[in-house]
Protein backbone atom coordinates (compact mmCIF):
# COMPACT_ATOMS: atom_id res chain seq x y z
CA UNK A 1 0.00 0.00 0.00
CA UNK A 2 1.37 3.16 -0.89
CA UNK A 3 2.27 5.87 2.31
CA UNK A 4 2.44 9.81 1.89
CA UNK A 5 2.17 12.50 3.58
CA UNK A 6 -1.07 14.69 4.16
CA UNK A 7 -1.22 16.99 0.91
CA UNK A 8 -1.04 20.50 1.02
CA UNK A 9 -4.58 20.70 -0.22
CA UNK A 10 -6.08 18.57 2.62
CA UNK A 11 -3.98 20.42 4.77
CA UNK A 12 -5.79 23.70 3.74
CA UNK A 13 -9.57 22.28 4.38
CA UNK A 14 -8.25 20.97 7.92
CA UNK A 15 -6.99 23.90 8.06
CA UNK A 16 -10.36 26.02 7.16
CA UNK A 17 -12.85 24.14 9.27
CA UNK A 18 -10.91 24.44 12.25
CA UNK A 19 -10.48 28.14 11.59
CA UNK A 20 -14.53 28.36 10.76
CA UNK A 21 -14.82 26.30 14.13
CA UNK A 22 -12.88 28.71 15.83
CA UNK A 23 -14.79 31.94 14.69
CA UNK A 24 -18.03 30.53 15.88
CA UNK A 25 -17.06 29.80 19.28
CA UNK A 26 -15.26 33.18 19.56
CA UNK A 27 -18.57 34.75 18.23
CA UNK A 28 -20.28 32.79 20.92
CA UNK A 29 -18.28 34.02 23.62
CA UNK A 30 -19.29 37.36 22.29
CA UNK A 31 -22.91 36.90 23.19
CA UNK A 32 -24.33 38.26 26.23
CA UNK A 33 -24.30 34.47 28.25
CA UNK A 34 -23.95 33.17 31.72
CA UNK A 35 -24.69 34.93 34.97
CA UNK A 36 -26.74 38.48 34.76
CA UNK A 37 -27.08 40.03 38.04
CA UNK A 38 -30.67 42.21 37.37
CA UNK A 39 -31.61 44.81 40.29
CA UNK A 40 -35.46 45.24 40.69
CA UNK A 41 -37.20 48.00 42.70
CA UNK A 42 -40.71 47.53 43.39
CA UNK A 43 -41.37 45.60 40.12
CA UNK A 44 -39.11 47.91 37.84
CA UNK A 45 -36.20 46.67 36.76
CA UNK A 46 -33.15 49.04 37.61
CA UNK A 47 -30.35 47.36 36.15
CA UNK A 48 -29.31 44.42 34.46
CA UNK A 49 -25.57 43.99 34.73
CA UNK A 50 -23.11 40.89 32.79
CA UNK A 51 -20.79 39.93 35.61
CA UNK A 52 -18.18 38.81 34.11
CA UNK A 53 -18.01 42.16 32.13
CA UNK A 54 -16.96 43.98 34.94
CA UNK A 55 -13.22 44.01 35.28
CA UNK A 56 -13.68 45.21 39.34
CA UNK A 57 -16.20 44.96 41.50
CA UNK A 58 -19.05 48.13 41.65
CA UNK A 59 -21.59 49.53 43.69
CA UNK A 60 -25.02 50.44 43.10
CA UNK A 61 -27.11 52.45 45.41
CA UNK A 62 -30.77 51.57 45.39
CA UNK A 63 -33.61 53.30 47.40
CA UNK A 64 -30.76 53.32 50.50
CA UNK A 65 -29.14 49.87 50.08
CA UNK A 66 -25.74 49.15 48.67
CA UNK A 67 -25.43 46.47 45.80
CA UNK A 68 -22.07 45.09 45.01
CA UNK A 69 -21.44 43.08 41.83
CA UNK A 70 -18.18 41.53 40.85
CA UNK A 71 -16.82 39.16 38.44
CA UNK A 72 -17.94 36.71 41.40
CA UNK A 73 -21.61 37.45 41.82
CA UNK A 74 -23.59 39.92 43.61
CA UNK A 75 -24.67 40.63 47.27
CA UNK A 76 -26.12 43.28 49.45
CA UNK A 77 -23.42 45.46 51.46
CA UNK A 78 -25.64 47.26 53.38
CA UNK A 79 -29.15 48.13 54.08
CA UNK A 80 -30.93 50.40 56.23
CA UNK A 81 -33.57 47.93 57.30
CA UNK A 82 -34.12 46.56 60.69
CA UNK A 83 -33.63 42.65 59.76
CA UNK A 84 -30.89 42.75 57.88
CA UNK A 85 -31.97 39.51 56.03
CA UNK A 86 -30.93 40.69 52.61
CA UNK A 87 -27.24 41.34 53.56
CA UNK A 88 -26.91 37.89 55.28
CA UNK A 89 -28.29 36.27 52.16
CA UNK A 90 -24.35 36.72 50.98
CA UNK A 91 -22.96 36.51 48.02
CA UNK A 92 -25.37 35.24 45.33
CA UNK A 93 -23.41 33.31 42.57
CA UNK A 94 -25.57 30.65 41.25
CA UNK A 95 -28.11 31.47 38.34
CA UNK A 96 -31.83 31.30 40.34
CA UNK A 97 -30.40 32.98 43.34
CA UNK A 98 -32.13 35.57 44.87
CA UNK A 99 -31.67 38.23 47.52
CA UNK A 100 -34.67 40.18 48.53
CA UNK A 101 -34.97 43.58 50.99
CA UNK A 102 -38.66 43.21 51.88
CA UNK A 103 -38.99 46.46 53.59
CA UNK A 104 -36.36 48.62 50.88
CA UNK A 105 -38.63 46.82 48.19
CA UNK A 106 -35.24 45.76 46.12
CA UNK A 107 -33.97 42.70 45.04
CA UNK A 108 -31.29 40.96 43.12
CA UNK A 109 -30.81 37.92 41.64
CA UNK A 110 -28.67 36.00 39.02
CA UNK A 111 -30.38 35.45 36.01
CA UNK A 112 -29.09 33.58 32.80
CA UNK A 113 -27.62 29.85 32.70
CA UNK A 114 -28.73 26.93 33.30
CA UNK A 115 -29.87 27.90 37.25
CA UNK A 116 -32.70 26.55 39.55
CA UNK A 117 -36.47 28.04 38.26
CA UNK A 118 -36.98 29.19 41.67
CA UNK A 119 -36.50 29.28 45.41
CA UNK A 120 -38.29 27.78 47.95
CA UNK A 121 -37.75 28.03 52.04
CA UNK B 1 19.79 -1.66 11.07
CA UNK B 2 16.82 -3.01 10.77
CA UNK B 3 13.49 -0.60 9.57
CA UNK B 4 10.89 0.28 11.68
CA UNK B 5 7.44 -1.22 10.65
CA UNK B 6 5.69 2.09 10.09
CA UNK B 7 2.59 2.79 12.10
CA UNK B 8 -0.54 4.36 11.15
CA UNK B 9 0.62 7.75 12.37
CA UNK B 10 -1.20 10.93 11.67
CA UNK B 11 1.40 12.31 8.80
CA UNK B 12 2.18 8.79 7.96
CA UNK B 13 -1.19 6.93 7.21
CA UNK B 14 -2.93 5.38 3.55
CA UNK B 15 -3.75 8.60 1.52
CA UNK B 16 -7.42 7.78 1.63
CA UNK B 17 -7.40 6.99 5.74
CA UNK B 18 -6.08 10.03 6.29
CA UNK B 19 -8.34 12.35 4.26
CA UNK B 20 -11.46 10.68 5.67
CA UNK B 21 -10.03 11.37 9.33
CA UNK B 22 -9.45 14.87 9.04
CA UNK B 23 -12.80 15.40 7.40
CA UNK B 24 -14.12 13.52 10.34
CA UNK B 25 -12.29 15.31 13.21
CA UNK B 26 -13.21 18.63 11.25
CA UNK B 27 -16.66 18.09 10.53
CA UNK B 28 -17.21 16.64 14.14
CA UNK B 29 -15.49 19.94 15.92
CA UNK B 30 -17.94 21.99 13.68
CA UNK B 31 -21.18 20.64 14.30
CA UNK B 32 -20.03 20.85 18.03
CA UNK B 33 -18.94 23.92 18.05
CA UNK B 34 -22.37 25.11 15.93
CA UNK B 35 -24.49 23.51 18.70
CA UNK B 36 -23.27 25.48 21.40
CA UNK B 37 -23.01 28.44 19.81
CA UNK B 38 -26.61 28.34 18.36
CA UNK B 39 -28.40 26.81 21.36
CA UNK B 40 -28.72 30.23 23.08
CA UNK B 41 -31.18 31.29 19.94
CA UNK B 42 -32.76 27.34 19.46
CA UNK B 43 -34.00 27.54 23.57
CA UNK B 44 -37.11 29.12 22.80
CA UNK B 45 -36.71 29.61 26.82
CA UNK B 46 -35.25 32.36 26.59
CA UNK B 47 -38.45 34.11 25.83
CA UNK B 48 -39.89 34.69 29.16
CA UNK B 49 -40.85 37.94 31.86
CA UNK B 50 -39.42 37.56 34.76
CA UNK B 51 -40.66 40.48 37.71
CA UNK B 52 -40.54 40.70 41.24
CA UNK B 53 -43.41 42.52 43.18
CA UNK B 54 -44.23 42.75 47.14
CA UNK B 55 -47.36 41.46 48.80
CA UNK B 56 -48.70 39.62 51.98
CA UNK B 57 -45.20 41.03 54.03
CA UNK B 58 -43.21 39.34 51.26
CA UNK B 59 -41.95 39.42 47.56
CA UNK B 60 -43.50 37.55 44.55
CA UNK B 61 -40.98 36.78 42.02
CA UNK B 62 -42.67 35.40 39.40
CA UNK B 63 -40.97 34.25 36.04
CA UNK B 64 -43.84 33.62 32.85
CA UNK B 65 -43.29 32.15 29.43
CA UNK B 66 -45.63 32.36 26.43
CA UNK B 67 -47.69 35.19 24.70
CA UNK B 68 -49.05 37.95 26.94
CA UNK B 69 -46.59 37.31 29.68
CA UNK B 70 -46.52 40.51 30.71
CA UNK B 71 -50.22 41.20 31.43
CA UNK B 72 -50.69 37.81 32.76
CA UNK B 73 -47.85 38.67 35.29
CA UNK B 74 -49.24 42.13 36.20
CA UNK B 75 -52.47 40.28 36.68
CA UNK B 76 -51.36 37.88 38.92
CA UNK B 77 -49.62 40.19 41.23
CA UNK B 78 -52.81 42.08 41.03
CA UNK B 79 -54.34 38.82 42.41
CA UNK B 80 -52.20 38.20 44.82
CA UNK B 81 -53.12 41.97 46.34
CA UNK B 82 -56.92 41.07 46.13
CA UNK B 83 -56.49 37.98 47.66
CA UNK B 84 -54.81 39.48 50.96
CA UNK B 85 -57.27 41.98 51.06
CA UNK B 86 -59.41 39.27 51.94
CA UNK B 87 -57.51 36.74 54.13
CA UNK B 88 -55.02 39.22 56.20
CA UNK B 89 -56.46 39.58 59.62
CA UNK B 90 -54.61 42.78 59.75
CA UNK B 91 -56.95 44.48 56.65
CA UNK B 92 -59.25 46.22 57.71
CA UNK B 93 -62.60 44.60 56.29
CA UNK B 94 -61.17 41.73 55.00
CA UNK B 95 -63.11 38.23 55.34
CA UNK B 96 -61.13 37.43 57.88
CA UNK B 97 -61.13 40.29 60.26
CA UNK B 98 -65.26 40.27 59.84
CA UNK B 99 -65.04 36.75 60.88
CA UNK B 100 -62.57 36.96 64.21
CA UNK B 101 -65.05 40.57 64.57
CA UNK B 102 -67.88 38.41 65.05
CA UNK B 103 -66.71 35.57 67.18
CA UNK B 104 -68.92 34.40 69.69
CA UNK B 105 -71.96 36.04 68.18
CA UNK B 106 -72.37 35.63 64.20
CA UNK B 107 -71.79 33.98 61.40
CA UNK B 108 -70.15 35.84 58.30
CA UNK B 109 -70.18 35.43 54.63
CA UNK B 110 -67.20 34.84 53.02
CA UNK B 111 -65.89 35.50 49.35
CA UNK B 112 -65.27 31.55 47.98
CA UNK B 113 -61.75 32.14 47.33
CA UNK B 114 -61.82 32.33 51.46
CA UNK B 115 -63.80 30.00 51.61
CA UNK B 116 -62.01 27.64 49.68
CA UNK B 117 -58.70 28.25 51.53
CA UNK B 118 -60.92 27.74 54.91
CA UNK B 119 -61.88 24.38 53.91
CA UNK B 120 -58.14 23.07 53.12
CA UNK B 121 -56.79 24.12 56.43
CA UNK B 122 -59.84 22.57 58.19
CA UNK B 123 -58.98 19.36 56.32
CA UNK B 124 -55.37 19.14 57.22
CA UNK B 125 -56.11 20.72 60.97
CA UNK B 126 -58.33 17.53 61.48
CA UNK B 127 -56.04 15.06 59.19
CA UNK B 128 -52.77 16.27 62.01
CA UNK B 129 -54.80 15.98 65.11
CA UNK B 130 -54.56 19.98 65.53
CA UNK B 131 -50.90 20.37 65.14
CA UNK B 132 -51.98 23.06 61.97
CA UNK B 133 -54.73 25.32 63.64
CA UNK B 134 -55.77 28.33 61.85
CA UNK B 135 -57.34 29.57 64.92
CA UNK B 136 -53.45 30.10 66.02
CA UNK B 137 -54.05 33.38 66.12
CA UNK B 138 -55.03 34.36 69.70
CA UNK B 139 -50.92 32.62 70.79
CA UNK B 140 -49.41 34.27 67.94
CA UNK B 141 -50.13 37.37 67.87
CA UNK B 142 -48.90 37.42 71.41
CA UNK B 143 -45.46 36.36 70.27
CA UNK B 144 -46.24 38.52 66.91
CA UNK B 145 -42.87 37.46 65.05
CA UNK B 146 -43.96 40.26 62.17
CA UNK B 147 -43.43 42.81 64.89
CA UNK B 148 -39.70 41.82 65.83
CA UNK B 149 -39.98 42.57 69.55
CA UNK B 150 -37.93 39.72 70.14
CA UNK B 151 -39.84 38.91 73.47
CA UNK B 152 -41.20 35.78 75.32
CA UNK B 153 -44.61 36.48 75.87
CA UNK B 154 -45.54 36.11 79.77
CA UNK B 155 -46.41 32.04 80.54
CA UNK B 156 -49.62 32.92 81.91
CA UNK B 157 -50.57 34.80 79.43
CA UNK B 158 -50.23 31.74 76.69
CA UNK B 159 -52.38 29.30 78.94
CA UNK B 160 -54.91 31.75 79.57
CA UNK B 161 -55.34 32.23 75.67
CA UNK B 162 -54.36 28.41 74.79
CA UNK B 163 -58.32 26.84 75.25
CA UNK B 164 -58.60 29.39 72.44
CA UNK B 165 -56.81 28.14 70.05
CA UNK B 166 -59.13 25.27 68.91
CA UNK B 167 -59.83 24.34 64.91
CA UNK B 168 -63.14 22.54 65.90
CA UNK B 169 -64.21 26.08 66.94
CA UNK B 170 -64.47 27.41 63.32
CA UNK B 171 -67.69 25.95 61.67
CA UNK B 172 -67.74 26.26 57.93
CA UNK B 173 -71.52 26.46 56.06
CA UNK B 174 -70.24 25.84 52.60
CA UNK B 175 -74.14 26.16 51.44
CA UNK B 176 -74.13 29.56 52.77
CA UNK B 177 -70.85 30.58 52.03
CA UNK B 178 -70.05 31.83 55.50
CA UNK B 179 -68.22 30.66 58.59
CA UNK B 180 -68.07 30.99 62.05
CA UNK B 181 -66.21 31.06 65.42
CA UNK B 182 -68.02 29.68 68.57
CA UNK B 183 -66.07 31.47 71.26
CA UNK B 184 -65.31 35.15 71.64
CA UNK B 185 -61.78 35.09 71.88
CA UNK B 186 -61.15 32.52 69.07
CA UNK B 187 -59.46 33.98 66.04
CA UNK B 188 -58.18 32.97 62.74
CA UNK B 189 -54.90 33.97 61.30
CA UNK B 190 -54.08 32.43 57.60
CA UNK B 191 -50.41 33.46 58.06
CA UNK B 192 -49.32 29.83 58.10
CA UNK B 193 -51.25 29.12 54.72
CA UNK B 194 -51.53 32.50 53.23
CA UNK B 195 -48.42 32.52 51.05
CA UNK B 196 -49.66 29.13 49.09
CA UNK B 197 -52.79 30.35 48.63
CA UNK B 198 -51.28 33.78 46.84
CA UNK B 199 -49.58 31.26 44.53
CA UNK B 200 -52.32 29.28 44.11
CA UNK B 201 -54.04 32.43 43.04
CA UNK B 202 -51.29 33.36 40.79
CA UNK B 203 -51.46 30.28 39.20
CA UNK B 204 -55.52 30.54 38.20
CA UNK B 205 -54.40 33.59 36.54
CA UNK B 206 -51.99 31.79 34.58
CA UNK B 207 -54.24 29.21 33.34
CA UNK B 208 -56.98 32.05 32.64
CA UNK B 209 -55.05 34.05 30.63
CA UNK B 210 -53.65 31.39 28.34
CA UNK B 211 -49.73 31.53 29.19
CA UNK B 212 -47.79 28.81 27.84
CA UNK B 213 -45.87 28.00 31.56
CA UNK B 214 -44.85 30.63 34.69
CA UNK B 215 -42.95 29.80 38.02
CA UNK B 216 -44.74 32.15 41.07
CA UNK B 217 -42.50 32.35 44.66
CA UNK B 218 -44.45 33.79 47.17
CA UNK B 219 -42.23 34.06 50.09
CA UNK B 220 -40.33 31.04 49.30
CA UNK B 221 -43.59 28.96 48.41
CA UNK B 222 -43.97 28.16 44.94
CA UNK B 223 -46.63 27.23 42.46
CA UNK B 224 -46.22 26.47 38.97
CA UNK B 225 -48.34 26.26 35.95
CA UNK B 226 -47.79 24.38 32.55
CA UNK B 227 -44.48 23.37 30.60
CA UNK B 228 -41.67 24.90 29.57
CA UNK B 229 -40.88 24.13 25.51
CA UNK B 230 -38.93 21.77 25.52
CA UNK B 231 -40.71 20.01 28.42
CA UNK B 232 -38.14 20.07 30.76
CA UNK B 233 -38.88 20.23 34.72
CA UNK B 234 -39.15 22.75 37.23
CA UNK B 235 -35.45 22.78 38.81
CA UNK B 236 -36.29 24.50 42.29
CA UNK B 237 -33.44 25.42 44.80
CA UNK B 238 -33.73 24.61 48.26
CA UNK B 239 -32.44 27.00 50.80
CA UNK B 240 -29.88 25.81 53.20
CA UNK B 241 -31.40 26.02 56.45
CA UNK B 242 -28.13 27.00 58.32
CA UNK B 243 -26.31 28.93 56.13
CA UNK B 244 -26.26 31.39 53.21
CA UNK B 245 -26.58 29.40 49.75
CA UNK B 246 -28.43 26.09 48.48
CA UNK B 247 -29.07 22.72 50.05
CA UNK B 248 -30.20 21.29 46.99
CA UNK B 249 -32.47 21.32 44.25
CA UNK B 250 -35.50 19.56 43.63
CA UNK B 251 -37.39 19.14 40.09
CA UNK B 252 -41.12 18.69 39.63
CA UNK B 253 -43.58 18.60 36.49
CA UNK B 254 -46.14 20.44 38.27
CA UNK B 255 -47.62 21.10 41.60
CA UNK B 256 -46.82 23.80 44.67
CA UNK B 257 -43.94 23.56 47.57
CA UNK B 258 -43.78 24.90 50.36
CA UNK B 259 -40.92 24.92 52.98
CA UNK B 260 -41.46 25.88 56.88
CA UNK B 261 -38.36 26.10 58.72
CA UNK B 262 -37.44 27.69 62.07
CA UNK B 263 -35.00 30.03 60.64
CA UNK B 264 -37.34 31.80 59.06
CA UNK B 265 -38.58 34.29 61.45
CA UNK B 266 -36.57 33.88 64.87
CA UNK B 267 -34.73 35.64 67.65
CA UNK B 268 -32.47 34.54 70.01
CA UNK B 269 -32.83 35.38 73.78
CA UNK B 270 -30.68 33.82 76.61
CA UNK B 271 -28.85 31.65 74.38
CA UNK B 272 -32.66 30.03 73.14
CA UNK B 273 -33.53 30.44 70.21
CA UNK B 274 -37.35 30.89 69.06
CA UNK B 275 -38.98 30.62 66.12
CA UNK B 276 -42.35 31.20 64.65
CA UNK B 277 -43.36 27.78 63.94
CA UNK B 278 -46.02 27.40 67.13
CA UNK B 279 -47.03 23.97 68.59
CA UNK B 280 -51.09 24.56 69.08
CA UNK B 281 -50.87 22.25 72.04
CA UNK B 282 -48.42 24.22 74.12
CA UNK B 283 -48.55 27.56 72.32
CA UNK B 284 -44.09 27.93 72.58
CA UNK B 285 -42.52 27.03 69.13
CA UNK B 286 -42.20 23.35 68.12
CA UNK B 287 -39.57 21.57 68.98
CA UNK B 288 -39.23 17.74 67.16
CA UNK B 289 -35.79 18.10 65.93
CA UNK B 290 -36.23 19.66 62.74
CA UNK B 291 -35.24 22.29 60.99
CA UNK B 292 -36.95 22.32 57.94
CA UNK B 293 -39.56 20.76 56.01
CA UNK B 294 -40.28 21.14 52.59
CA UNK B 295 -43.39 20.07 50.78
CA UNK B 296 -44.83 19.14 47.64
CA UNK B 297 -48.67 18.85 47.22
CA UNK B 298 -51.29 19.88 44.18
CA UNK B 299 -52.27 23.33 46.24
CA UNK B 300 -50.58 25.99 47.53
CA UNK B 301 -52.64 26.45 50.57
CA UNK B 302 -52.45 23.16 50.87
CA UNK B 303 -49.02 22.51 50.43
CA UNK B 304 -48.31 25.49 53.06
CA UNK B 305 -50.67 23.25 55.39
CA UNK B 306 -49.10 20.45 55.60
CA UNK B 307 -45.53 21.55 55.48
CA UNK B 308 -46.60 23.78 59.22
CA UNK B 309 -48.16 20.48 59.88
CA UNK B 310 -44.91 18.33 59.42
CA UNK B 311 -42.77 20.98 61.49
CA UNK B 312 -44.74 20.59 64.10
CA UNK B 313 -45.42 16.43 64.04
CA UNK B 314 -41.56 15.84 63.77
CA UNK B 315 -40.54 13.46 60.94
CA UNK B 316 -42.21 10.12 61.11
CA UNK B 317 -46.01 11.23 62.11
CA UNK B 318 -45.59 14.14 59.54
CA UNK B 319 -44.34 11.87 56.83
CA UNK B 320 -47.38 9.53 57.45
CA UNK B 321 -49.57 12.55 57.11
CA UNK B 322 -48.07 13.39 53.82
CA UNK B 323 -49.04 9.98 52.71
CA UNK B 324 -52.33 10.27 53.03
CA UNK B 325 -52.68 12.97 50.79
CA UNK B 326 -50.01 11.49 48.03
CA UNK B 327 -47.81 14.11 49.06
CA UNK B 328 -44.05 13.92 48.88
CA UNK B 329 -41.37 16.25 51.71
CA UNK B 330 -37.86 16.24 52.21
CA UNK B 331 -37.33 16.76 56.25
CA UNK B 332 -33.69 18.46 57.79
CA UNK B 333 -32.98 17.66 61.01
CA UNK B 334 -30.66 19.62 63.14
CA UNK B 335 -27.98 16.83 63.02
CA UNK B 336 -27.75 17.81 59.54
CA UNK B 337 -29.62 14.61 58.10
CA UNK B 338 -32.45 14.91 54.88
CA UNK B 339 -34.86 12.55 54.51
CA UNK B 340 -36.48 12.54 51.26
CA UNK B 341 -40.15 10.61 50.43
CA UNK B 342 -40.09 7.76 48.59
CA UNK B 343 -42.16 9.76 45.88
CA UNK B 344 -39.64 12.03 45.71
CA UNK B 345 -35.96 10.55 46.60
CA UNK B 346 -34.90 10.44 42.50
CA UNK B 347 -35.98 14.16 41.88
CA UNK B 348 -33.51 15.64 44.67
CA UNK B 349 -30.11 16.64 44.33
CA UNK B 350 -28.30 16.98 47.62
CA UNK B 351 -25.67 19.92 46.63
CA UNK B 352 -24.63 21.48 50.33
CA UNK B 353 -21.51 20.44 52.45
CA UNK B 354 -22.26 19.16 56.22
CA UNK B 355 -25.73 17.69 55.14
CA UNK B 356 -25.96 13.78 54.64
CA UNK B 357 -28.73 12.06 53.10
CA UNK B 358 -30.67 9.69 54.58
CA UNK B 359 -31.79 6.02 52.57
Amino acid sequence: MEKRKFTMREALWLLALLILAAGIYLWSLLQPAGSTAVIEQNGAELYRVTLSSLSEPEQLEVNGTVIELSRAGARFVSSPCPDQVCVEMGLLTRAGETAVCLPQRVSVRIAGGAGADSVTG
Amino acid sequence: MKAKPVKNTLWNMPERKAKRLALAMGGVLLVLILLIALFPLLDRTAEKYEVTTYAMGSYVQQTVYGDAREAAAVQAADAVQALENKISWRVAGSDIQKLNDNAGKDWTALSAETLEILKIAQDVAEKSGGAFDVTIAPVSRLWDFDDERNEVPADDKIQALLPYVDYTGLRLDTDEKSASLKNLNTAVDLGAVGKGAACDAAVRVYAETGVQAAIVSVGGSVGTYGTKAGGAKWNIAVRDPNGDGTLGSVSIASGFLSTSGSYEKCFTLDGKTYHHLLNPETGYPAETGLVSVTVLSDSGARADALSTACFVLGMEKGAALLAQYGAEGIFIDENGVVTVTGGWKDDFTLTAEGYTLAD
